[in-house]
């Protein structure tokens, strides 16, 4: 019975290797071994990329006799990796997996089936974990020979380790299942935390170099707070250099910490799994009352619809307008740091401002062209699009509606992007609403764009949103239009730039621009509202 | 109300529907059987403007959906023979919705809201997401949601799956009012208990092609519809 759970376990985690999600069609075993070893590839090139770091700590503190802080500095990077790759997988797997029904209606034991689930979720913890822990152990035998015991410590540290991340990646699932159905916007919510996540990543990612000097700096005094105030980590470290008692002591932390996660998740799995998130039910029911009925127009109701279908879907707010963070992100660093950027360039004398103001205005174009929510609008309607059909609606105003989303969506970090860019450089008046028109107009063209291409090449047959978000044509299209724009405009303007001055090549670029949104416009308005009515 | 004159379509090789022509005229319930793949869907699809038919004519009320698909459809409403509504939405927000979509006055919708909700049970329910419904729950939302324009023409597919033995009598009774008040009523089914009953003219429809046509007395004569519809699939 387990055998049979965890190999359905093993098929379901890695069906990506043996089932074309795109196609829905079960690969052919060469395909199959290509995409897995894709993935091997991959993996490896992730681990490289963490070997360099190691090299950098390993040399040092070894020699300076700290194996265990650079292996316990390791750990951290891997309970961190660990934890926030698995705790989602891990409420997803246990919790909410769409056969736990199927699998509770059969002479099953809900342990069993658990038993089935933690497997997977302690291989997942182990895989990146590891992600951290190889390139340290690779980087350490390059520097250290250790003993055959030493030599078997040092491998089973990261799979004792992995206990100890599936232990808190199941307690995080835990909580998760408990607070989920309480909360009313989930979308918003699983929006924040992965920018929280990526924030996170990010800030250590910039501030990599930085960290590891102050660790190099000051080792001694590192090593003694985290041995006085976080002792596992000394027990992990010092077990990984060779020290077996230290090691079990270790090891006996990591495996009864994920006992006792286990112990409390397995007297309440079944009832919250069969409970059908109980907790959903036991929250009062929203009811229906007269104010819910809302008089709007025909237009605003598409709008609206587009409008929720965007706030519905993580997937879709995070692929299709990461820019939009950056852009926010951008024109707030520029509020704080501008001044500082525009007395080096004009310090520096690189750029004249007319010049500066070209660069200034391709950049604003860049970041905004990594707002792609047009490039997939069309093909998300799915199996609904019998309902855009049936009802009443001029198939030009269900487009619309996308290209308002697009632009609703973006024009208030836009405003802000481009407020800052104008503050920090303070170009003259001129270029200042040149500068302005030119992105407007970009923008409103890369939607266009991106509505066209989605149009062309709509697929309304996808079993998973991610598909038509972010693995589509359309989307890839929609993304690197931007480039090709910017490219097309450059060369544009080498070839111009004897003849004009940037700011007469900004009027230029900006008929250019505004004729290419009129020419789409109509092409959409007229082909495209065809091609929606007859989209199946 | 409705008539369909020479209608083909073909996917790819495969012919769906072949020459069908049918009327249906005011006041009338008329049901169209057939076995599984036989054309049934498509010949409605084609009816409300959802698919684009090869070769043939569909007018509404005399107008043709082809040339004016807006006008046609805001005297009709198509209920298809899976609900796929849009879970992101509450089941009052996909009603706003709709209504929006007729502009239909705000005193008129709530109006029609209640009673429809209270008559299929689902009140209770209008404030939670469609995402949490169950397939009956779905199926009465897009009948509720189809009736709130008060449709001349009322296209459906295999209304009654999914509906619990309640329901499905209130929309027999729904059905009955439509055509009383001079609408009409189109619509495909498996159960053909439900067409000999319920029914005034019924359609046979085979490989695409039209078997039978006509008042359930002609179409079933000393029979029952169930053995003439045997006979004809062979």
């Amino acid at each position: 019975m387990f055998k049979a759970l965890l190999k359905k376990q093993f098929l379901e985690v890695f069906s990506f290797i043996f089932i074309d999600k795109r196609k829905g069609k079960a690969r052919s075993a060469g395909e199959a071994v290509l995409i897995g070893l894709l993935y091997v590839l991959v993996y490896c090139m992730v681990i490289g990329s963490f070997y360099v770091t190691a090299r950098g700590l390993c040399e040092p503190l070894v020699t300076a006799g700290m194996s265990w802080l650079y292996f316990a500095l390791f750990a951290i990077s891997a309970l961190f990796f660990g934890i926030m790759g698995s705790s989602f997988s891990t409420y997803n797997s246990l919790y909410v997996a769409k056969d736990n029904e199927m699998l509770f209606s059969m002479p099953v034991k809900p342990r069993t089936v658990l038993n089935s689930r933690l497997v997977s979720v302690y291989l997942m913890s182990l895989l990146y974990s590891s992600l951290m822990f190889i390139p340290a152990i690779i980087a350490y035998l390059g520097m250290v020979k250790p003993g055959f015991l030493g030599m078997v410590l040092l491998i089973l540290t990261p799979v004792v380790l992995a206990f100890f991340v599936t232990a808190l990646s199941c307690l995080l699932g835990w909580l998760i299942s408990l607070i989920a159905p309480r909360i009313k916007s989930k979308s918003i919510v699983t929006v924040i935390i992965s920018l929280l996540f990526a924030g996170v990543y990010y800030f250590f990612s910039f501030r990599l170099s930085s960290i590891l000097n102050s660790i190099l700096a000051a080792p001694a005094l590192i090593a003694n707070a985290l041995k006085t105030k976080v002792y596992p980590l000394y027990l992990l470290g010092m077990g990984a250099s060779g020290d077996i008692v230290k090691f079990l002591l270790f090891a006996l932390i990591c495996i009864g910490s994920a006992a006792l996660v286990y112990s409390i998740i397995v007297s309440g799995f079944s009832k919250s799994v069969i409970g059908g998130g109980s907790a959903s039910h036991s929250r009062s029911k929203a009811l229906y009352s007269e104010k819910d009925i809302h008089l709007g127009s025909s237009s605003s109701a598409l709008f609206k619809k587009e409008l929720l279908r965007f706030t519905s879907s993580p997937n879709y707010m995070m692929n299709a307008n990461l820019g939009l963070v950056f852009m926010v992100g951008i024109a707030v660093l520029l509020f704080i740091k501008g001044g500082e950027l525009r007395k080096l360039l004009i310090d520096a004398d690189i750029f004249g401002s007319d010049m500066l103001a070209l660069i200034a205005c391709a950049a604003v174009c860049m970041i905004s062209s990594m707002n792609v929510t047009t490039a997939s609008s069309v093909s998300l309607e799915g199996k609904h699009i019998w309902i855009a059909h049936s009802l009443p609606i001029e198939p030009k105003a269900a487009l619309l509606a996308k290209l308002k989303l697009h632009l609703a969506l973006i024009t208030p970090p836009l405003a802000l992007l481009l407020a800052a860019v104008l503050t920090a450089f303070r170009f003259s008046a001129a270029l200042s609403v040149l500068i302005c028109i030119v992105s407007v107009l970009c923008v409103l063209f890369l939607a266009l764009f991106g509505l066209a291409v989605n149009l062309k090449w709509a697929n309304l047959h996808w079993t998973n949103e991610v598909i038509p978000i972010k693995q589509s044509l359309p989307t890839f299209l929609a993304l690197f239009s931007g480039f090709g724009l910017l490219l097309l405009l450059l060369g544009l303007y080498l070839l111009l730039s004897k003849l004009v001055q940037p700011l007469e090549y900004l009027c230029i670029a900006a008929c250019l621009l505004a004729i290419g949104c009129l020419l789409l416009y109509k092409l959409i308005t007229g082909w495209g509202s065809k091609r929606f009515a007859e989209l199946d | 109300m409705l008539k369909i004159d020479n209608l083909s379509k073909s996917y790819g090789t495969k012919t769906a529907v072949d020459g069908l022509s049918l009327h249906i005229r005011k006041g009338e319930i008329f049901g169209f059987i057939g076995h599984n793949g036989a054309g049934k869907t498509t010949t409605l699809k084609a009816c409300c403007g959802i698919l684009k038919p090869d070769s043939g004519s569909i007018t509404v009320d005399g107008i043709s959906i082809s040339e004016h698909p807006i006008e046609c459809k805001k005297r009709m409403a198509y209920l298809p023979d899976n609900p796929d509504l849009y879970n992101f939405m509450t089941g009052i927000r996909f009603l706003n919705f709709v209504s929006d979509i007729y502009a239909i006055p705000a005193d008129i919708r709530r109006e029609r809201i209640d009673k429809y909700a209270e008559l299929f049970e689902i009140k209770a329910d209008l404030a939670q997401p469609i995402s949490s419904y169950s397939h009956g729950m779905k199926q009465k939302l897009a009948i509720i949601s189809a009736l709130i324009h008060e449709p001349k023409l009322f296209l459906m597919d295999e209304p009654f799956v999914g509906l619990d033995p309640k329901a499905s009598h209130i929309l027999k009774g729904i059905m009955r009012d439509i055509c009383n008040s001079g609408g009409a009523i189109f619509f495909s089914t498996h159960v053909l208990e439900v067409a000999e009953k319920l029914c005034d003219k019924v359609a046979i429809i085979k490989g695409g092609r039209l078997m039978k046509c006509g008042t359930m007395d002609e179409v079933r004569g000393d029979a029952s519809l169930e053995s003439v519809f045997l006979e004809l699939e062979g």
